[in-house]
């Protein structure tokens, strides 16, 4: 109760306007506590070590305390996956025209184009899934559809941008940079918010950026290869001991300068944080060590196949963090930009995923941890019902970006299994019922974890701000 | 949309100083009367009354050692050297006079316009690239970075400058002036963008937010899609604005290097363009020698200059039409420019070029640039008075004049009628100087912003400024000579006035500051004796960590030569979509919106960064090279190392606790047989030093 008397202090010191800017978040008092002094460099003294990624109550009961992320980056097709359409086998290679209906930002003539891909159905509930998807499409009663979201951009970064920020311009905190503000840390050795990328970025660090909020609340890369962390181990190649020798001596002269400064919380947070990273040191590579998994656990991921290995790693590390009460994971995947010759590039983008995330969903379950993690698939935008000129000459038919119709899907967490929301048009091209924006799937996901999407804000640029700037509705049909 | 303000009008109800508007004319309010001799001073006065009325007493002042190093960073961005700090602490003379000679002495160093040109490129959101997708490089926008240095160290009147980067092409401003309206090519553009008028209002609208927060220090980007909720800024102020400057388009245009702007890596390229013009003319001399010899039955050495050229100039068989045509080309392409010329000097700019722009504006409804609504011709923020019925004529007049818009905006924005970019500028001095501005929200003087703490000595700073007729050098000289910027961080009462103030909104002591990204990196190169100070060109490319490179392959990072490498930050290439790991680490000014002040957190990453990684390891080595160089013993060392980072003597607890760790080093290096065991111990002290918090926090 210390820190609600420290709270009770600041609201009469700060005057009526100020704290309410600052306890927008509204986390309780060790949010508050913590914003007071860390808003502003050398900012008042609290006699309390309150850490930004201290874990947080929730403004609502939580579902799910974890996310994993699944980026399909380039942006999947949903009439070749979740989203079957025999329709456009009738108009197979003729003309697009249609009324009011505008294509995508190709011009020219353009030639509708069905799914070279077969359907089958799936689970109690009978799910269309596409022979991409065969193995994910084992787990179909643990996931709800969502067919009818959409989006703004239909250029990649801004489309990526708003995906992951809310905001098709850069600058913005990203959805984990926003959970872990709200949420805090269920782990204080490793990050909160961990980035797996794959490949090349479009706009780079921008998809997990904190934005205007602390740097704390960053996505960190684990890269793939020897150093998954920036700097985790000493450049000079000290021993551990070693270190430990020179971290005693730096500590102690900082101890020695704290007495000069008392109340100068920051400097007190920075001898702590020297603590936490010589922690990071042991504990990731821990947690990274896949060489603990047994081969079966491995194989469940597709690890032991040259395909699935690159993304089935990413999946286990993710499940291996949010075991560890990490917050938000962001799994990245890309190569689903098929303009031409969707039947290649498809087939090819699936195979890389499908089986890893059969055995992520497989895993989570048998754990007892899918309960309490959201699992959350989709791209920055869906794709086209048709296909150019240029493509349909050359019998390799593709699919452009296409904002107005964006397949997601949800699985655990709190999520409904087993359903599917919204529709598209007879050709798939246009979410049509239950449309949802992406804010909206943004304001579910906020909900599930159990934060009031207005409540979550931050001052930025002369106002509050939040993921969901522009209003989000929660979508009450993805609820369990 | 209705539900997000309501919900903000719910948070916002009341405003700190509801008598005080930025809009308001300027007050001529004089300092109050002080009891205290040492608070007597005009700004002092104003700072002491206010703690007075509090029940507050101010820190007392710092001694010279500390307030050395404090000065000297905020001027110039960099540690003092230990002689410098010697000198001062021995000046017998009074504090006014040694510590003015300080600071003059800080003023004319060409650090000063690195340290604050860097503090301007924050609040323009300055990246040497594009964003988005492709974020292609702009080559030549260095030339605006290294003009804004220029005109920090020249000590350029402040209103000049604003004048010239708003409209120095079309006011009297010479080729400085063509240099400053880069100005408008600073910001984020996206390239592939296919649906071209949404890209160029974003565009247009990006510099109009801009123009707010930088010279007005209002969130004027509000008003795109409605009238501002909180300021008294309509939708149409918003157009209005935007029209001085909705006739510009991008281009590149060519300017030769001014006096002053050539860099030996300039020189370095021009040298290798001609030198590679020369290598072709000869390479191409050679071949038809050759062939005239062939044809000749003579050997190609036997052929004199003389007779070459003469077969060249009348074309004589076996020498073609083509052959003569390619040399001629090559000989004469800018051979008879000045040597600064040769190398071609380009500049990111605007004009008239390429693209022909839409010359008229509209109010867009929600600010979607195919609902355009009422037409709008230039105009100023109607809240203002109007000072001036006859610039408000010319500014209607202008929509017939497009190339005559904008320096109707800068003669606007710089009258000294005009209290809102005073009032901008005088508090964003403040802020750099004090660690918080008067106003704590630099960009934003509105009613969203914290309101001023002190508002008749921001008036009065304002009328100081215009005094000094807008010469910042002068200003910082009457800031930091002042008492309160003498206050120390500690109080004795630190726990009492706390309670009262937690903010320390009152200045009841100094604000503790973290040095930023580029002052951290800057002084570690300094200490270690290898920044290298020259000043301006082309961004050098930092190293990047082993994992970055590959995964980042799509976007181009050459790394720089070492020498390069070894330069001040601002000097760094600025790529938006990959900011260097060490300046994103520290709180990096953020390259898409304009940057108002720094944060300072507080993460493990930062840790492992100055503990573990490649650059601050490798500068510690350097660092122990300077004092192992020397022929003394530990405790020398220690005491020398302490005066480098630290610009004091080591304690006697702390020599002996550095000692002692440099035995145990020693032993522990030579346990495991490293020939090097004195320097490889004092290069982990060295490391402990740039760690210590006293190192990165500034009293």
């Amino acid at each position: 109760m210390e820190v609600m008397k420290n709270h009770a202090l600041k609201m009469n010191s700060l005057g009526r306007r100020e704290f309410l800017l600052r306890s927008g978040v509204g986390l309780g008092g060790v949010a508050l506590t913590w914003m007071l002094h860390h808003e502003q460099a050398g900012a008042a003294s609290i006699p309390n070590q309150a850490s930004p990624l201290d874990p947080k109550l929730s403004h609502l009961p939580a579902r799910a305390k974890s996310v994993i992320f699944l980026m399909m980056e380039g942006g999947p097709s949903q009439m070749d996956t979740f989203d079957p359409k025999p329709d456009l086998e009738k108009v197979d290679g003729q003309l697009f025209e249609r009324k009011n209906v505008q294509t995508a930002q190709v011009s020219g003539k353009r030639y509708f184009t069905r799914s070279p891909f077969t359907f089958k159905k799936y689970g109690e509930c009978g799910m269309d899934v596409s022979e991409l998807f065969q193995q994910t499409a084992a787990h179909v009663d643990d996931i709800a559809f969502l067919r009818s979201g959409y989006c703004d951009s239909d250029n990649h970064p801004a489309a990526v941008f708003q995906y992951n920020t809310g905001f098709p311009i850069q600058g913005n905190p990203s959805i984990g940079s926003w959970v872990v503000y709200g949420l805090g840390s269920g782990n204080e050795n490793l990050p909160s918010y961990v980035v797996l990328r794959d490949g090349k970025p479009f706009g780079g660090t921008t998809c997990w950026s904190n934005g205007f909020l602390p740097a704390v609340y960053q996505g960190v890369q684990f890269r793939s290869g020897e150093e998954p962390v920036l700097n985790l181990e000493p450049h000079s190649g000290a021993s551990r001991s070693q270190q430990q020798v020179t971290l005693k001596l730096l500590q102690n002269l900082n101890r020695r300068h704290l007495k000069d400064h008392v109340g100068f919380t920051d400097l007190e947070a920075r001898i702590a944080s020297y603590e936490l990273a010589f922690r990071m040191q042991s504990e990731i590579p821990e947690a990274l060590g896949l060489h603990r998994e047994s081969k079966s656990s491995q194989a469940m991921y597709g690890i032991d196949e040259e395909t699935t290995q690159p993304f089935g790693t990413r999946c286990l590390i993710a499940r291996r963090l949010v075991e560890r009460g990490v917050r938000f994971v962001q799994v990245w995947s890309g190569g689903w930009d098929s303009h031409d010759n969707i039947l290649v590039g498809h087939r090819n983008a699936a195979a890389r995923v499908d089986r890893p995330i059969a055995g992520l969903l497989q895993d989570l379950k048998q754990r007892g941890l899918l309960d309490e993690t959201l699992v959350v698939w989709g791209g920055e935008f869906g794709r086209t019902a048709d296909t150019t000129e240029a493509a349909n000459k050359k019998k390799a038919p593709g699919r452009d970006h296409n904002p107005k119709a964006t397949l997601m899907w949800f699985a655990g967490g709190g999520s409904r299994g087993g359903t599917v929301l919204g529709a598209t048009d007879e050709f798939g091209d246009r979410a049509i019922q239950q449309r949802y924006h992406l804010r909206d799937v943004h304001a579910t996901m906020l909900h599930l974890l159990g934060l009031d999407q207005t409540r979550l804000t931050f001052y930025h640029g002369g106002r509050m701000k939040r993921l969901t700037d522009n209003g989000g509705e929660i979508i009450d049909g993805l609820l369990a | 949309m209705k539900r997000v303000f309501l919900s903000l009008v719910f948070l916002f109800p009341a405003v700190t100083c509801a008598q005080w508007s930025v809009f308001d004319p300027i007050s001529q309010e004089i300092p109050p009367p002080v009891e205290n001799d040492e608070w007597s001073a005009p700004i002092d006065a104003f700072v002491y009354a206010r703690l007075h009325t509090a029940g507050l007493t101010p820190a007392p002042a710092v001694g010279r050692r500390v307030w050395i190093r404090r000065v000297t960073y905020d001027l110039v961005g960099l540690p003092p050297a230990p002689d410098e700090v010697q000198a001062f602490v021995n000046d017998a003379r009074p504090d006014p006079e040694a510590m003015g000679e300080v600071i003059d002495r800080l003023l004319e160093s060409p650090r000063y316009g690195e340290r604050w040109g860097r503090h301007w490129l924050d609040v323009v959101r300055y990246a040497d690239t594009d964003g988005f997708a492709i974020d292609a490089e702009r080559l030549w926008l260095w030339r605006y970075r290294d003009y804004v240095i220029r005109s920090f160290n020249e000590g350029l009147r402040f209103d000049q400058f604003i004048r010239e980067q708003i409209a120095g092409d079309e006011i009297d401003a010479g080729d400085r002036g063509r240099l400053a309206i880069s100005y408008y090519r600073v910001g984020p553009w996206e390239a592939d963008n296919m649906m071209s008028k949404h890209r160029r209002q974003d565009y247009l609208n990006d510099i109009t937010s801009n123009i707010g927060s930088a010279f007005l220090g209002l969130t004027i980007g509000c008003a795109r899609c409605h009238d501002h909720k909180f300021d008294p800024i309509p939708q149409t102020d918003f157009y209005q604005l935007q029209a001085f400057f909705t006739p510009i388009s991008r281009c590149e245009t060519s300017i030769a290097f001014l006096p002053g702007e050539m860099t030996a890596e300039i020189n370095q390229r021009r040298d290798h363009t001609v030198s590679r013009r020369l290598n072709k003319i000869n390479a191409l001399r050679l071949t038809i020698r050759k062939k005239i010899a062939e044809s000749k039955g003579i050997s190609a050495d036997e052929i004199i200059d003389e007779d070459l050229d003469l077969a060249i100039k009348e074309k004589q068989a076996p020498v073609t039409e083509e052959d003569a045509k390619q040399l001629n080309e090559l000989m004469t392409a800018k051979e008879h420019l000045e040597p600064e010329q040769r190398f071609e000097a380009r500049l990111v700019s605007i004009g008239n070029e390429g693209e022909e722009p839409p010359l008229e504006t509209f109010v867009l409804k929600n600010g979607d640039p195919h609902d355009p609504g009422a037409k709008v011709v230039p105009g100023f923020l109607s809240s203002l008075p109007v000072w001036s019925e006859d610039l408000a004529k010319q500014a209607v007049a202008a929509e017939a004049e497009p190339g005559n818009r904008r320096k109707l905006l800068a003669e606007w924005l710089t009258s000294p009628n005009n209290p809102i970019p005073l009032r901008v500028l005088a508090n964003r001095v403040w802020h750099y100087h004090f660690g918080a501005g008067l106003v704590s929200t630099p960009n934003d003087l509105g009613k969203n912003g914290s309101g001023p703490s002190h508002p008749k000595l921001l008036d009065y700073l304002v009328r100081r400024l215009l005094a000094h007729r807008w010469h910042l050098k002068p200003f910082h000289r009457e800031l930091l000579l002042s008492r309160t910027y003498r206050s120390a961080t500690a109080h004795p009462q630190a726990k009492m006035c706390n309670e009262k103030d937690p903010d320390n909104r009152l200045l009841w002591r100094a604000n503790l500051r973290r040095l930023e990204s580029e002052t951290i990196r800057d002084s570690i190169l300094a200490v270690s004796g290898q920044l290298r100070l020259e000043t301006g060109g082309p961004g050098f490319f930092e190293t990047l960590p082993a994992g970055m490179k590959t995964s980042y392959s799509f976007f181009k990072w050459n790394q720089s030569s070492e020498e390069q490498r070894r330069r001040r930050s601002v000097f760094m290439f600025q790529r938006r979509n990959l900011i260097h790991p060490m300046m994103e680490t520290f709180d990096g000014a953020d390259l898409n919106h304009s940057c108002e002040r720094r944060k300072a957190s507080v993460t493990a990453p930062q840790a492992l960064a100055l503990f573990n990684g490649q650059f601050a390891t490798e500068n510690s080595l350097h660092l122990a090279r300077r004092v192992l160089d020397q022929k003394s013993d530990d405790a020398q060392r220690v005491g020398q190392l302490f005066w480098l980072t630290l610009s004091r003597p080591a304690t006697v607890a702390e020599r002996n606790s550095c000692v002692s760790f440099l035995a145990e080093k020693r032993q522990a290096y030579a346990a495991a047989e490293d020939e090097e065991d004195e320097l490889l111990a004092l290069r982990d002290l060295s490391m402990v030093l740039i760690n210590t918090n006293e190192f990165l926090y500034i009293d």
